[in-house]
C-alpha cells in the first residue's frame, strides 16, 4: 500500500508537458551520444549535467537517468552497421549484428536490439523498485562502519572486475581518493594540500573533472589516433523481427535481462561484463548455438537486453545506498549533489517524489525509447554521420560552457582541461579512468565513515561489528583474488614459455 | 620532515621529486627498457606526487583519527601499488608503451584548448568559440570555409540563445561586457 502510494507521487510528478518532453529530449540526446564511437553514457551524462543546474530536481534527474538508460540502445546502432560499437557493452552486440548487416538484415538487427532493450530496461526498473526499496529500509539502521565498508566493497570489486590490469585499476581508485584529499577536511575543518590556492578550499569541482576525464580526454585520445577519415553508414529499414521471430527471442530476452539487472546491482560489473555473460549463456541455452557469432538475432538480443537492464540493476547501490556501481552513476551522484540531494536511504524518506519520480519516468522512457527507435532510426543514423571535425570541437565547446556553468568559475575550465589531459595519458598507458572518478566520488563517504567509526568505537570496530567485517572480508577477497590469479597465470605462462624453449 | 611541509622546505622538496622524475625518464631512455619509458614515468609521478602530499601532511594537526590518517593511508597503498608496477616494468613483464601516434597532434589541440581558455578571458566566450570552432575544425582537416562559417555561427547563435537567455548562465565577456 505504502509503495503504491509512493508511486501515485511519483506519477504526479510526471503529469504535464514538461517531463514528457524532457524524457523525450533525453531518449533522443541518450540514442544519439549511444550511437557515436567514443561517446560512452558516462560521457553524455556528465557533459549535460551542468545544463540541468537550472532545471527542478526531479525534472533534472529524469533527463539524465533517460539518457542513461537510452544511450545503451544507442550503442548497437554503430555496432550493428558499422561494427564500430558506440559504446563498450555493445561490442558483444556487434559479434552477431554486424554479419547480419552483411547478409542486408541490418533492419531486422536494429529492431531486435531496440526490442530487446526495451524489454530489458522495463525489466530492469522492475526488478530495481522491487530490491532497492526494501535495501534503503534496511540501510537506515547502518552505522558509519558499515557505510564505510561498503564503500570500500564498491571500490575494490570496481578495481577486481575492471578489464585489463587491476593494479592499474587500483593505482586510479588510489588517485582519485587522493584528488579527493585536496581542500578543507570535512571533520576537523584543517586546509589540505591547497598549497596556499583559495580555489581549491574546496577541493576540485567533481562535474568539471567528470566532464574532463570522460569527454576531454577522448577528444585527445581521437586526436592521436586521427585519420579524418569520414565514417560510412549503412542506409536501413525499420522492419522490427517478424511475430515468429520475436517468439523464438522471447526467452532469450527474459533470461538476459534477469542476468543482466542481477550483474548490474555489483558495483563495477556494469553493462559490457553483463552483455558478455548473458550472451555466453544464451549461447548455452540456445537450439542453434552454431549460428552465434554469425548473425544470430538470439545473440543481438543476449547483449542488448542484458547491457540495457544492467541500468535497473546498477541504480540499486546509487538510489539505496549512495554506493555508485559505474562511471555513470558515479556521475548521475554528481549531479543529485548538484541538487543538494543525496542519494541512500533518507532519499526514499524525505524525497519519495524524486525516487518515484525517477522510477515513473524509466519505464514511461523504455516506451518513448521504443516508439522513437521505430520512427526515428534513419534521422539518428545521419545525426550520427556527422563529421567527426566538427563533433568534436564541439564537445569540448559543450565542454567549457558545462565546467564553467558548474559555480561559473574559469579555474573549474582550467581544471577541466587538465583533467582531460590527465585521463588521455592515464588512457593511453592503459590506466582506465572511470576509478578515478569513482574514487573521486566515494572519497568524501569513505573518509567521514572511516573516521567516525573510529571516534565513536575505536579501531575494533570493524571486527566488533559483523556487517563491517563481512564485506570487509570480502572487499580483500575481491581484491586479493584477481591479484593471485593473475600471478597464478603469469606462472604458467612462464613454464610453458620454459618448455617450448626446452623442446 | 615537517621543514619539507611548507614555504622553502616544501619547494626544495617538490624540485627534488621533480628532479626524481626527470632523471628517471632519462634512465629508463637510455637502458634497455626504454620501451617501457611511458609506462615507468606514468606511476613514477603518481609516487613522486604522493611523496610530495605526504610532506605536507606532516603540517596537518597530530589527533587521533585526524586529518592526516586517510591521506597518508591512500598515500601508502598508492606507493606500494607504483612500486609494484614499476618492479614488473623492471622486471620486463608489464605493457610496453603504445605504439606513438599523432601525439603532435594531440599537443597542438590542448595548446589550442590553452589559448580558447585565455581568448574567454579576454574575449569572452562567444567571440573566442567562434574562433576557436573555426580553428579547430581547420585543424582537424575540414576544408570547407561556409561548413566552418556556418557551424561556428550557429553554435554562437545556439550558445546564447539556449545557454546564455533560456539557462541564466552567466558566460565570460570579456572585453564585450558592456556590449551584451
Amino acid at each position: 500500500m505504502e509503495l503504491l502510494d509512493s508511486f501515485s507521487i511519483g506519477l504526479s510528478v510526471l503529469l504535464g508537458w514538461k517531463p514528457i518532453l524532457v524524457i523525450v529530449v533525453g531518449v533522443i540526446v541518450g540514442i544519439l551520444a549511444g550511437a557515436m564511437p567514443g561517446l560512452s553514457p558516462s560521457t553524455a551524462v556528465a557533459l549535460l549535467v551542468p545544463f540541468s543546474y537550472t532545471m527542478e530536481p526531479a525534472l533534472a534527474l529524469i533527463l539524465l537517468t533517460s539518457i542513461y538508460i537510452a544511450s545503451n540502445y544507442g550503442g548497437s546502432i554503430t555496432a550493428v552497421l558499422i561494427n564500430t560499437p558506440g559504446t563498450p557493452s555493445a561490442a558483444v552486440t556487434a559479434m552477431d549484428g554486424y554479419p547480419l548487416t552483411q547478409k542486408g538484415q541490418a533492419g531486422k538487427a536494429l529492431g531486435t536490439a531496440l526490442l530487446a532493450s526495451t524489454v530489458g530496461g522495463a525489466i530492469g526498473v522492475m526488478i530495481l523498485i522491487l530490491f532497492a526499496v526494501p535495501l534503503a529500509r534496511v540501510a537506515l539502521k547502518f552505522s558509519p562502519a558499515d557505510y564505510f565498508a561498503l564503500a570500500l566493497f564498491g571500490l575494490a570489486t570496481v578495481a577486481s572486475m575492471s578489464r585489463g590490469n587491476v593494479l592499474k585499476s587500483m593505482v586510479a581508485i588510489l588517485f582519485g581518493l587522493m584528488i579527493k584529499n585536496i581542500g578543507i577536511d570535512p571533520i576537523s575543518g584543517v586546509s589540505r594540500f591547497t598549497f596556499g590556492s583559495d580555489q581549491l578550499y574546496d577541493g576540485f569541482t567533481l562535474i568539471p573533472a567528470l566532464i574532463g576525464l570522460f569527454a576531454v580526454s577522448v577528444v585527445f585520445a581521437k586526436m592521436e589516433s586521427w585519420t579524418g577519415i569520414p565514417r560510412v553508414l549503412e542506409k536501413v529499414d525499420n522492419k522490427l523481427p517478424s511475430f515468429k521471430e520475436m517468439m523464438k527471442i522471447k526467452m532469450t530476452i527474459l533470461r538476459s535481462s534477469v542476468i543482466g539487472t542481477v550483474i548490474g546491482i555489483f558495483p563495477g560489473a556494469g553493462a559490457t561484463i553483463a552483455a558478455f555473460i548473458s550472451y555466453d549463456v544464451s549461447k548455452r541455452w540456445s537450439k542453434t548455438p552454431e549460428e552465434f557469432g554469425k548473425g544470430s538475432l538470439e545473440g543481438v538480443a543476449a547483449a542488448e537486453g542484458a547491457n540495457s537492464s544492467s541500468v535497473g540493476g546498477a541504480l540499486v547501490p546509487l538510489l539505496a545506498l549512495g554506493i555508485p556501481g559505474s562511471a555513470t552513476d558515479a556521475v548521475l551522484l554528481g549531479a543529485f549533489m548538484l541538487h543538494d540531494l543525496v542519494p541512500g536511504p533518507l532519499l526514499f524518506k524525505n524525497n519519495p517524489d524524486i525516487v518515484y519520480g525517477i522510477f515513473s519516468a524509466l519505464i514511461l522512457a523504455n516506451m518513448i525509447m521504443l516508439i522513437l527507435g521505430v520512427y526515428g532510426n534513419r534521422l539518428f543514423i545521419k545525426v550520427v554521420s556527422v563529421p567527426e571535425a566538427i563533433m568534436y570541437p564541439l564537445i569540448l565547446a559543450i565542454a567549457v560552457i558545462g565546467s564553467f556553468a558548474v559555480s561559473g568559475s574559469m579555474f573549474d575550465v582550467a581544471a577541466c582541461i587538465g583533467f582531460g589531459v590527465i585521463g588521455w595519458l592515464f588512457k593511453r598507458y592503459g590506466f582506465p579512468v572511470a576509478p578515478i572518478v569513482l574514487g573521486i566520488v566515494l572519497g568524501k563517504m569513505v573518509e567521514e565513515n572511516f573516521r567516525r567509526a573510529v571516534m565513536m568505537d575505536g579501531y575494533s570496530v570493524f571486527y566488533t561489528d559483523k556487517l563491517a567485517f563481512v564485506v570487509l572480508l570480502i572487499s580483500f577477497l575481491s581484491f586479493v583474488w584477481p591479484l593471485y590469479k593473475g600471478w597464478k597465470h603469469h606462472q604458467s605462462v612462464n613454464r610453458s614459455k620454459v618448455k617450448s624453449q626446452h623442446n | 620532515m615537517q621543514y619539507f611541509s611548507h614555504g622553502t622546505g616544501l619547494s626544495i622538496w617538490a624540485l627534488f621529486l621533480a628532479a626524481c622524475f626527470i632523471i628517471t625518464g632519462l634512465v629508463f631512455r637510455r637502458s634497455s627498457r626504454h620501451n617501457w619509458t611511458g609506462q615507468a614515468l606514468l606511476p613514477m609521478a603518481l609516487l613522486l606526487l604522493g611523496a610530495l602530499f605526504y610532506g605536507v601532511t606532516f603540517d596537518f594537526p597530530v589527533e587521533e583519527a585526524g586529518p592526516a590518517l586517510i591521506p597518508r593511508l591512500w598515500i601508502a597503498c598508492l606507493s606500494a601499488m607504483c612500486v609494484t608496477i614499476l618492479f614488473f616494468i623492471v622486471r620486463g613483464d608489464a605493457d610496453k608503451d603504445p605504439k606513438a601516434g599523432r601525439i603532435g597532434f594531440v599537443l597542438l589541440g590542448v595548446g589550442i584548448m590553452v589559448a580558447y581558455y585565455f581568448a574567454i578571458l579576454f574575449l569572452g566566450y562567444f567571440v573566442s568559440s567562434v574562433i576557436f570552432l573555426s580553428v579547430m575544425m581547420y585543424v582537424l582537416s575540414c576544408r570547407k570555409p561556409i561548413l566552418i562559417i556556418s557551424v561556428s555561427v550557429g553554435w554562437l547563435l545556439f550558445s546564447y540563445v539556449v545557454f546564455y537567455k533560456l539557462l541564466y548562465i552567466q558566460l565570460p565577456l570579456g572585453i564585450f561586457e558592456n556590449y551584451l
